[in-house]
C-alpha cells in the first residue's frame, strides 16, 4: 500500500511521522533520532549535507552552513524580520528576482523554497528508508500563522522534493489531531505551540469526530531561537564589559557561541546552573582567551520573561475571539520543544489555572497530527474531519492606503467571498487590485500576497462595468482569484504578479537540478 | 415607446448571454428583471432612450423578449412567468448521478437533494428545532459536515460533486455561524416574529436591536423564497449599493464629502430602501452643498447667479436636513444678499434658535433683522453676538452702523417694532 507521511518541516528541527497499521510512528534516521536539524551545508569539497551531518559541521563551515531558513520563507527582502535574521546569521543574505530572500552557500545562490526542498527530500529519504518502499505523498505542518505566500513557497518545496503534498496544515491543529486521535469527546482545547522559531496558538472545539479550529493567532517570528538571540546578547555584553572582547564580528564564535548557549538553555530546564565553556574563543594581548560563565535559571529567565508574557497576551486575545474565556477551556496543549521550559510552563497554567496535558512529546506531536490527517484523506474510514480556519484578514488595498478585509480571521476553510468591482473612468480598459493579507487597517503593514491586473475590460462609461472577482481560499489556506464579468457572464482575464514566490519555470528547473543531485543522507554514529 | 408600461422579461428558451454583443446591451439586459417596465428601462443608467428601444425592439422581434400581462391592468402575473433569467438558465440542465464517479448513487441523491435545500431556513437546514441551544446547533452542524465537507471524498474522482459538497459546506458554516451568534434569539417562526413585532414601536433596547436583526434575515429569507425571479438582479443592485456606499464611507474618512455624496446618490439610486445610505445620505449631502457653496461664493466677481445657485443648494440641503445649523445661517446670509428678506429671516432665527451661542450667527440675524427694519432687535441681536465674543469686528461694525443709522430714523425704527 502507498503511505501518506506527514512532515513537521520545523525551524530547528524538523520530524516525520507515518500511520501504520492505525498506529502513529515516529520514525527515526539512521542516526536513531527521531527529529534532524533543519540544517544544510555545502561542504568545502562541494558536498551537500543536511541534518545532523550538516549540524555536525555548522561550526567549521559557518558561512557555508544554513539554519533556521524557514523564519525567511515567503518573505519580501525589505521585510523588518529579515534584517533581524541578517544581523545573527552567519551565511548570506541575498536579494533574490521577485523581491524574495535568497541564501548563498557554496558559491551558488539557493532560494528559501528550495532550502525547505532540501530538508523535505531528507525527510522523505528517512520515511523510505524506514517504510522499505518510495513515498510520494506527503502532508507538511506550517504554522498557523503562515500567510498565503509562505504556504505556496512550501507547496512548491513539496514539488521540488519530488513529493505531492496532499494538503498543508496547521501546525497546533496536527498537535490536536494526534492528541483527540481515536477518542470521541467533546471539549474545548488550545494548543499553545512554541517552537523553534515561531509561535502559534489554536483554540479547537472536539466533537463526534469533527476537530473544528475555532480562532487561531500567533506571531511567525517569536520562537526558541528569539531565547537563543537574548542569551547569546547576554553573553557577548558580559564579555565586552569585563574584557573588551567585541566577539560580534567573528562568524565562528557566534556559531560556537549559538550552539553553547541553546544547550545551556536546555540544560536550565532541568537544572538551576549550568556552565558556558567554550575554550579558545578568542585572543587577546595575553595569548588565547577561554569562556567561560555560570548561567542560572533565574537569569535565563529574567532575559525571556519579556518575550513569555507577550506570548500570553496573545493566547488571551485568541481566547476572546473564540468567544471564550480561559475557564471555558477544558484542556490545555503544549507542543514545541520551547514549552519544555518550566518558566513557559508555569506561565500558562497561571493563565488558564490548569495543568497543561501531558503525556505528548512537544516535538513529535506535530508530525504525527500530519500523519493523521494524511491516513484521513486517503483512507476508506474517514471518521475524523478537521475544519481549519484562515488566520489573517483577506482583504484589498483602498486608493487611500487602507485595507478592505473580504475574508475575516477565523473563517472556516474552505471559504469563498466575491467583491464587485467597477471603473472609474470612460472607456478604462484594465483595472488594478492588490490582495493584502494581515492584521492591520492599514496596506502598508500587511503582506503584500500579489497584484492582480483585471484586463481587457469591453470600453464603456466610469460605473458601468460591473466585475465580479471572486477570492477563494482552500483547504491548504492558499488563496485563487477569479473575475467574472457580470453583464456578460464570461470569465475576465486577470493577470497576478505574486510576489516572494519561485515562478513555475523556475520551480521546473530547480526540480531537474535537484534530481539530478543526489545527496547524501545523514548518518550519525 | 417611453410611456410603454409594458414588463418585459426574457423567454423561457433564450440564453441571455448570447443576445449582448456589447457591454451596454448586457447592462440592459441586466436589468430586465420581469418587474421593470419598459418605460422605467429607459430612463436608467445613462443609455440612450432610443438605443434602449431599439435593443428592446429588435429582442422583441426576434422572440428573446416577450412581455408580462400588463400591469396596469391590475391582472397578478402568472407566477410560472414571472422567471428572470436566473431561473430559466438554473433550469436547463436538470443535474443527474453518474453511476461512473467514486461516490455512491445513493450519496449522490443526497446530496442532489441537499443543494436543492440550500434556501431553507437556517434552522431546517440543520435539521434543530428553532429553540435549539449552542450545543445542539454545534452537534448538527458537526454531523451534517462530516456528510458534506469536500474532504471526505478527497482525492477521489467526484466530478461535479465536489462543487456541489463546497456550496453546501459553506451554506452550513453559515447556517452554524448565525445559529451560534449569542446575539440571534431563539424564536420559533422568524415569520411570525416579523409579523408580530412589526407593530411595536421603535425602540434602542438591545434585546429589541437583535430582535430587528432576525426580522431583517427572516424578510430576507421571505424574500428569497417568494421573489425568486428578480433576486439575482436585485443583489446585483445591491452589491452595487454596497460597493458604492463603501466608496462613500471611505470618502468620508477622508472628508472629501462632495465624492461621497456622489457614491451616496448612486447607492441610493441602486437600493433606494437600505436605510443604512438613507441615514447616511442628509449630512453628507448638506457638508458636499456647503462646500460647493463655498466654492461658488470665492470666484471673484460675484455675480447674481451664482448667489442664486449657492442658495438653490443650501436649501436641497436643508430639505434633507432641515436643522442644519450652517446651512441655516449660510441660506440666511444668501437669501439676504438677493434680497429675499423673510426668507432671510426665517433661515436666520432658525439657526439662531439652534446654536444660541454663536456670536457669527447672531450678526447675522442682527444684519438680517435690520435689513428687515427691526431695528432694536437688530441691536438686541448684535449685542448678544458681542457679549459671547467681544472680539467680533463684524458685530462691531454692524453696530456702529446700526447706531449710525439709529441716529436718523430711531423713531421710524421704533414704530416698526409696535
Amino acid at each position: 500500500m502507498d503511505y501518506v507521511i506527514g512532515i513537521d518541516l520545523g525551524t530547528t528541527n524538523s520530524c516525520v511521522a507515518v500511520l501504520d497499521n492505525g498506529k502513529a510512528v515516529v520514525i527515526p534516521n539512521t542516526g536513531g533520532y527521531k527529529t534532524s536539524p533543519s540544517m544544510f551545508a555545502v561542504s568545502p569539497d562541494g558536498k551537500r549535507l543536511v541534518g545532523h551531518l550538516a549540524k555536525r559541521q555548522a561550526v567549521t563551515n559557518a558561512r557555508a552552513t544554513v539554519f533556521g531558513s524557514k523564519r525567511l520563507i515567503g518573505r519580501r527582502f525589505d521585510d523588518p524580520e529579515v534584517a533581524r535574521v541578517t544581523r545573527y546569521a552567519p551565511f548570506e543574505i541575498a536579494h533574490g528576482s521577485s523581491d524574495d530572500v535568497r541564501i548563498s552557500v557554496g558559491g551558488r545562490i539557493f532560494s528559501c523554497t528550495e532550502v525547505a526542498a532540501i530538508i523535505l527530500r531528507e525527510m522523505k529519504g528517512v520515511a523510505e528508508d524506514y517504510l522499505g518502499q518510495p513515498v510520494k505523498q506527503a502532508v507538511v505542518t506550517v504554522p498557523a500563522y503562515f500567510n498565503d505566500t509562505q504556504r505556496k513557497c512550501t507547496v512548491d518545496a513539496g514539488a521540488i522534493a519530488g513529493l505531492e503534498i496532499l494538503r498543508i496544515i496547521n501546525e497546533p491543529t496536527a498537535a490536536a489531531l494526534a492528541y483527540g486521535l481515536g477518542e470521541a469527546r467533546e471539549e474545548k482545547v488550545v494548543i499553545y505551540d512554541l517552537g523553534g522559531g515561531t509561535f502559534d496558538v489554536s483554540i479547537l472545539e472536539f466533537g463526534d469526530g469533527v476537530v473544528e479550529v475555532l480562532a487561531t493567532a500567533g506571531n511567525t517570528f517569536l520562537g526558541g531561537e528569539d531565547f537563543d538571540q537574548r542569551l547569546v546578547e547576554y553573553v557577548l555584553q558580559r564579555v565586552e564589559e569585563t574584557q573588551g572582547l567585541d566577539l560580534r564580528e567573528d562568524r565562528m564564535a557566534l556559531q560556537r557561541l549559538k550552539d553553547a548557549v541553546e544547550k545551556a538553555k536546555c540544560d536550565l530546564s532541568s537544572v538551576n546552573i549550568t556552565e558556558i565553556n567554550l575554550p579558545f574563543i578568542a585572543s587577546n594581548e595575553n595569548g588565547p582567551w577561554h569562556l567561560t560563565l555560570d548561567l542560572t535559571r533565574e537569569v535565563l529567565e529574567s532575559l525571556i520573561s519579556e518575550i513569555v508574557e507577550q506570548t500570553v497576551v496573545t493566547v488571551a486575545q485568541c481566547v476572546s475571539q473564540a468567544g471564550l474565556t480561559p475557564g471555558d477551556i477544558d484542556h490545555v496543549l503544549l507542543v514545541g520543544g520551547q514549552t519544555r521550559m518550566p518558566f513557559v510552563q508555569s506561565t500558562v497554567s497561571d493563565f488558564f489555572g490548569r495543568q497543561p496535558h501531558k503525556g505528548v512529546n512537544p516535538d513529535e506531536v506535530v508530525a504525527i497530527g500530519a500523519a493523521v490527517q494524511g491516513h484521513l484523506l486517503i483512507s476508506e474510514e474517514r471518521d475524523l474531519l478537521l475544519l481549519d480556519v484562515t488566520p489573517m484578514d483577506l482583504g484589498i488595498a483602498t486608493f487611500d492606503g487602507g485595507m478592505a478585509p473580504l475574508v475575516k480571521r477565523n473563517t472556516t476553510i474552505p471559504a469563498s467571498r466575491a467583491h464587485h468591482f467597477t471603473t472609474t473612468r470612460d472607456e478604462q480598459s484594465s483595472v488594478k487590485i492588490r490582495v493584502l493579507q494581515g492584521m492591520s487597517d492599514r496596506a502598508n503593514e500587511n503582506h503584500l500576497l500579489g497584484e492582480f491586473v483585471l484586463t481587457d475590460i469591453p470600453p464603456a462609461r466610469s460605473g458601468e462595468p460591473d466585475i465580479e472577482v471572486t477570492f477563494d481560499i482552500d483547504s491548504n489556506g492558499i488563496v485563487k482569484v477569479h473575475a467574472r464579468d457580470v453583464a456578460t457572464d464570461s470569465n475576465q482575464s486577470i493577470t497576478v504578479d505574486s510576489t516572494g514566490t519561485l515562478s513555475d519555470e523556475e520551480i521546473e528547473r530547480i526540480t531537474r537540478q535537484h534530481a539530478e543531485h543526489v545527496l547524501p543522507r545523514s548518518a550519525v554514529d | 415607446m417611453r410611456d410603454d408600461r409594458r414588463v418585459p422579461q426574457i423567454s423561457e428558451d433564450c440564453d441571455p448571454g448570447n443576445l449582448a454583443r456589447t457591454p451596454a446591451e448586457g447592462y440592459l439586459l441586466s436589468r430586465i428583471d420581469g418587474v421593470t417596465p419598459w418605460s422605467i428601462l429607459c430612463e436608467i443608467g445613462g443609455l440612450n432612450p432610443d438605443e434602449v428601444d431599439a435593443h428592446l425592439e429588435r429582442w422583441m422581434h426576434d422572440g428573446s423578449l416577450v412581455f408580462q400581462e400588463d400591469v396596469i391592468s391590475g391582472r397578478a402575473p402568472n407566477p410560472e412567468q414571472g422567471r428572470g433569467p436566473v431561473a430559466s438558465g438554473a433550469h436547463t440542465a436538470k443535474p443527474e448521478v453518474d453511476p461512473d464517479l467514486e461516490i455512491s448513487i445513493e450519496r449522490q441523491r443526497e446530496i442532489l437533494e441537499m443543494e436543492n435545500r440550500l434556501d431553507a431556513s437556517y434552522w431546517e437546514l440543520l435539521g434543530v428545532s428553532a429553540d435549539a441551544d449552542a450545543k445542539a446547533v454545534k452537534r448538527a452542524y458537526f454531523a451534517l459536515s462530516k456528510k458534506y465537507h469536500p474532504d471526505r471524498y478527497f482525492g477521489r474522482e467526484i466530478g461535479e460533486f465536489e462543487a456541489r459538497l463546497t456550496r453546501i459546506f459553506r451554506k452550513l458554516v453559515e447556517a452554524s455561524e448565525l445559529l451560534l451568534d449569542p446575539t440571534t434569539p431563539r424564536i420559533s417562526d422568524p415569520l411570525h416574529v416579523a409579523r408580530e413585532s412589526s407593530t411595536s414601536p421603535p425602540t434602542s433596547d438591545p434585546e429589541v436591536e437583535g430582535g430587528r436583526a432576525v426580522r431583517r434575515r427572516a424578510h430576507l429569507e421571505n424574500l428569497r423564497r417568494h421573489l425568486r425571479p428578480a433576486e439575482k438582479v436585485r443583489l446585483q443592485r445591491r452589491f452595487q449599493g454596497v460597493q458604492l456606499f463603501e466608496t462613500a464611507k471611505l470618502a468620508i474618512a477622508r472628508k472629501n464629502w462632495c465624492e461621497a455624496a456622489t457614491c451616496l446618490r448612486l447607492a441610493i439610486v441602486f437600493d433606494p430602501q437600505n436605510p443604512r445610505y438613507l441615514e447616511a445620505f442628509p449630512e453628507v449631502l448638506t457638508r458636499s452643498n456647503l462646500l460647493a457653496v463655498e466654492k461658488l461664493m470665492a470666484v471673484e466677481p460675484l455675480d447674481i447667479d451664482a448667489i442664486r445657485q449657492a442658495l438653490d443648494l443650501c436649501e436641497e440641503a436643508l430639505a434633507h436636513r432641515p436643522r442644519d445649523i450652517e446651512a441655516n445661517h449660510r441660506a440666511a446670509g444668501l437669501a439676504l444678499e438677493l434680497g429675499e428678506r423673510e426668507l432671510a429671516l426665517e433661515y436666520a432665527e432658525t439657526a439662531r434658535v439652534l446654536a444660541p451661542q454663536r456670536s457669527d450667527i447672531g450678526v447675522t440675524h442682527g444684519r438680517v433683522l435690520r435689513a428687515s427694519g427691526f431695528t432694536g432687535r437688530a441691536k438686541e441681536a448684535l449685542q448678544h453676538a458681542l457679549s459671547l465674543d467681544s472680539e467680533n469686528l463684524c458685530a462691531q461694525k454692524e453696530l456702529a452702523k446700526l447706531t449710525g443709522a439709529n441716529q436718523g430714523s430711531r423713531r421710524k425704527g421704533e414704530s416698526w417694532i409696535t
